[in-house]
């Protein structure tokens, strides 16, 4: 499909973003030479009965646009537009893809085909290699009870061994999954193994399954390439999952542009922002079904890295249970000021999980969900970890070789809390914080931020919406990115030391001493503008981010809130640890 | 521009159509305008049996040749229980492999890279039952389509799959804790429904006696998890290994029927019903069922209003702190209003029993 092209006809630009729990609207209008955004509107998004119709809550999220602006922009129901609008969508197809891993050798291939699933934004199910201590039975009855939507399907690398992923083969023709929803219809099984065997994959699961291919996610024992899977999964999960999402062919045929995945299109505005800013980024969408992290760093060869990972079972509505059961009571309580018995603060959760488009309406109920973004962030970021390794051949083979002998990749990451200059919220619990400082608590708290951070927020949820603008214009979705969405909250100064003591050091502002961090205190210094801070240990073990007993010196964003500084040390140790600041 | 309020299913004269159907080989059993009953066989269909691998190789360490030497039987072959399949002399006659099939069936796969035989057993027949009580529409060759009008009463979250049986509804009042006591010793092919919070040994006794089905307004989280022997991660159910179904009304927590839907339990208790436990909270959102089967004539005149929230439309609310409370809409304010939590967001204010004013966010209410 031919390109589209933002030409000069095009006055006003109404980008949708159709997510699991809201549809946002944002318009874009342009002033002279310049695209400012203008608006926004939202509604539910409209996939329940009584309306089972996407394109429902897309246009009352415009027509509450149309309200405030007193503007036409819908001509009438079928999505048609007024001259000089161009409308653009995205969409996270919200509640997540289930996959099931299977084939290849644990530390080998499945541990590849569990990246490529998680890294795709996939639930992980279930990971059956062919050395997995379960008899033939058991992994049968395991498949058929689990319910996959899709199955990836890997073993052998490419010319070498066969039965790897034949074995897994059998045994799925044996179980012959049914799809959860359309008992019509084959499983999907994405087979991204030894390519020497696709056609006796074809021949065993012809009957039972719906077979694409992509390329064997470990073509030789020391290189993994993840990336064509990842793609065919990420199609998949829009056709398979969006298919049950009535409305959707409509919305495809209301713009000009393909519907971007949420995290495609946030992925591309991230990358914009931090090859131009040159510094540390993370970035993260925690949305209703998911939690999208995004990094941009630049390792020890000066390599620019981007990662996304998609945590498709960590969210604050859809997949708030599932953040329940892994995280579990107790951290979450660490993150309260108030007592509740373990059964009140699940049944509060659950009925989230059930009616995810209700907002919490009382003090209790929304400190309890900020406490649940602090762990699906931990969470969230933890899974990243795994996925964010260095570019680089050499350590890429290094850390192959060590998966080897041990699955413990955190070592090995490219994320270090200490090298992250600037950290960029968006989602609803963050953009939508009642208060500014608290959208940085709950970041500062889920990430652990360590060393110098500057924090930034997503103040309108434009992300996506910038991201599928950047395809047509993408100067324009970065002016705007700097001017319009992101705010910048403040900086975060948070020492660590490996022996315990009384106080961790000093932080002067121009040369001018502002504060001494004692242990356990965490202190908010209103400031304004940028300026340069120095922090002075008080003893060699304690590391403001550039090494143990090292000042540190730097020009930060003070933004609305000015320093935050933390002297609670890391990892957070205790029952309680949760901090309000006025 | 109407408002976007969820809104369950709570229909007493509801018309409701069903598509049963099946993907193997099969029989209609039912013609175009028959009577049937939920329980009532339409079909019957080949369930294929389960296709078992002898893994020969894997066992043996044999080679892909030596696998091929030993083999007795070939692709179609039909074999008995017991019976040898393979078999092999090794170190020099010394040592003689045999494998037999451990099931009767037919030889389907003879996998000599992963040294393996695969048997299928014999296929089962099965009866696709109606679900619905109702009158048979159309039918094809792998279908039937069945409709009929009942009370219809759509849960908010779920276990367990269908089930058809009898409406029992348990003689105590909807605001008391379910106990054994309260359940019958013999719950055969009953669905129970009263009370609220029935705990995890009431739920696993209710099961054990028979029970096919347990309807409850609140349900706790911890009842739920020692019933079903695991956490629910997921609001996406429907498959769990049990034989009672549960269907939850209002949601988690210490939660009473609403007036109506005790009304019907009440009025329709001895009737036959069918349910379903399946729950999708995600896209193509699906929500349990509870389908009561009644002879009812409905009224002349329409008493289901349209539901759209407006002023006079009642509601129910959703979360705290008026999670369950039902009243009327008084006043639908237009600007955003500031919550206690310090949000802005729009609301609406509602009136109760008791002529008490509250205000509810609009996302936490439901229309009744």
């Amino acid at each position: 499909m031919e390109k589209f092209q933002l030409n000069d006809s095009i006055h006003s630009v109404i980008i949708t973003d159709c997510g699991s729990t809201t549809t946002k609207a944002r318009l874009f209008e342009k002033s002279g030479s310049t695209w400012k955004f203008s608006q926004r509107g939202e509604s539910p998004t409209t996939v329940e009965a009584p309306i089972e119709d996407v394109t429902y809550g897309v246009k009352n999220s415009i027509k509450e646009l149309e309200e405030v602006t007193k503007k036409t922009f819908l001509l009438d129901e079928n999505l048609s537009w007024s001259p000089g609008v161009l409308f653009l969508s995205t969409s996270s197809a919200g509640g997540g893809l289930q996959i099931l891993c299977a084939g290849g050798v644990k530390n080998y291939t499945c541990g590849s085909a569990e990246r490529a699933a998680l890294g795709a934004g996939a639930i992980l199910l279930d990971a059956l290699s062919f050395d997995d201590v379960r008899e033939d039975p058991e992994l049968i009855q395991s498949i058929r009870e689990l319910k996959p939507d899709m199955i990836l399907l890997v073993g052998g690398v490419d010319g070498g061994a066969k039965h790897f992923a034949l074995k897994l083969a059998e045994i799925l023709r044996a179980a012959a999954p049914k799809p959860r929803f359309g008992a019509s219809l084959k499983l999907p099984v994405i087979f991204a193994g030894n390519k020497d065997v696709y056609p006796q994959v074809q021949e065993i699961l012809k009957e039972v399954a719906d077979i694409f291919f992509a390329s064997n996610v470990r073509p030789e024992i020391l290189t993994e390439n993840i990336h064509e899977a990842r793609e065919v999964i990420h199609e998949l999960f829009l056709t398979h999952v969006m298919s049950h999402s009535p409305g959707y062919e409509k919305l495809i045929k209301a713009t000009p542009e393909p519907i971007l995945p949420t995290p495609s299109a946030v992925g591309d505005m991230v990358q914009v922002y931090a090859k131009n800013t040159k510094k540390n980024l993370l970035c993260v969408d925690i949305g209703g079904a998911t939690t999208d992290i995004f990094s941009c760093i630049f390792d020890s060869e000066n390599v620019f890295n981007f990662h996304r990972s998609v945590s498709a079972n960590f969210g604050m509505s859809y997949s708030i249970g599932n953040v329940l059961v892994k995280a579990g009571v107790r951290n979450i309580k660490r993150w309260l000021n108030f007592d509740i018995s373990d059964s009140d603060l699940k049944d509060i959760l659950r009925n989230k999980m059930i009616r995810p488009t209700t907002i919490p309406q009382t003090r209790e109920d929304l400190f309890i969900e900020q406490a649940v973004s602090r762990e699906a962030l931990r969470l969230s970021l933890e899974h990243h970890k795994t996925i964010a390794l260095s570019a680089s051949s050499s350590l890429k083979k290094e850390k192959l070789l060590s998966n080897l002998f041990s699955q413990d990749a955190g070592r090995n990451s490219l994320i270090n809390m200490k090298n992250i200059d600037v950290v960029i919220g968006s989602g609803g619990v963050l953009s939508h914080a009642p208060t500014r400082l608290s959208a940085a608590m709950m970041i500062i708290d889920g990430f652990a931020l360590e060393g110098v951070t500057e924090i930034l927020i997503d103040s309108v949820f434009l992300l996506p919406h910038l991201g599928v603008f950047s395809t047509v214009n993408e100067h324009a979705a970065l002016e705007i990115l700097q001017n319009d969405c992101l705010i910048p909250i403040g900086s975060s100064i948070v020492p660590t030391s490996r022996k315990k003591v009384e106080t961790y050091g000093d932080i002067f502002i121009h040369d001018k001493k502002v504060a001494t961090i004692h242990s356990g205190e965490v202190l908010h210094i209103p400031e304004q503008g940028k300026k340069t801070i120095k922090c002075i240990p008080h003893n060699a073990t304690v590391d403001f981010g550039e090494g143990a007993g090292k000042m540190v010196e730097r020009e930060v964003l003070m933004g609305v809130c000015g320093l935050i500084v933390d002297g609670r040390n890391r990892p957070f140790a205790g029952n309680s640890v949760f901090v309000e600041l006025p | 521009m109407s408002l976007l309020t969820p809104t369950l299913i709570i229909d007493e004269y509801a018309k409701i159509k069903k598509t049963r159907e099946f993907f193997t080989q099969g029989k209609i059993l039912v013609s175009v305008g028959d009577t049937v009953t939920s329980d009532s066989s339409i079909a019957e269909f080949e369930e294929k049996g389960d296709l078992q691998f002898v893994r020969i190789s894997e066992k043996h360490s044999l080679n892909e040749n030596e696998f091929l030497s030993g083999l007795l039987i070939k692709e179609g072959d039909i074999v008995s229980e017991n019976e040898i399949i393979f078999r092999r002399k090794s170190l020099f006659g010394l040592l003689t492999i045999e494998e037999r099939t451990s099931i009767a069936g037919v030889i389907e796969v003879v996998s000599p890279i992963t040294g393996a035989i695969g048997i299928r057993a014999k296929s089962k027949i099965k009866n696709l039952l109606s679900y619905l009580s109702g009158e048979v529409k159309s039918v094809t060759n792998a279908s039937v389509t069945i409709e009929s009008t009942a009370c219809v009463i759509q849960g908010v979250f779920g276990v367990g799959g269908e089930k058809t049986g009898t409406l029992h509804t348990l003689n105590i009042s909807n605001e008391k804790q379910v106990a054994i006591s309260d359940i019958p010793q013999d719950c055969s092919k009953l669905v129970l429904v009263g009370g609220t919070q029935p705990s995890g040994k009431v739920l696993l006794e209710a099961q054990r006696r028979g029970a096919v089905g347990f309807i409850t307004a609140g349900i706790g989280d911890a009842a739920l998890t020692e019933f079903l022997g695991f956490e629910i991660g997921l609001a996406i159910t429907g498959n769990e290994p049990c034989t009672m179904s549960i269907v939850v009304t209002d949601g988690f927590g210490n939660l009473t029927f609403s007036k109506k839907v005790s009304e019907y339990f009440n009025k329709y208790s001895g009737t036959k019903v069918s349910i379903n436990g399946t729950t999708q909270v995600r896209a193509g959102a699906v929500r349990p069922e509870i389908i009561i089967f009644h002879t009812m004539l409905p009224p002349t005149k329409s008493l289901i209003p349209d539901k759209e929230l407006i002023v006079g439309a009642i509601i129910r609310g959703t979360r705290a702190p008026f999670f369950g409370q039902e009243g009327e809409v008084v006043e639908l304010p237009v600007e955003l209003e500031k919550l206690p939590t310090g949000v802005h967001s729009r609301v609406v204010r509602v009136k109760n029993k008791q002529g008490e004013i509250y205000t509810i966010p609009r996302a936490n209410v439901e229309l009744v």
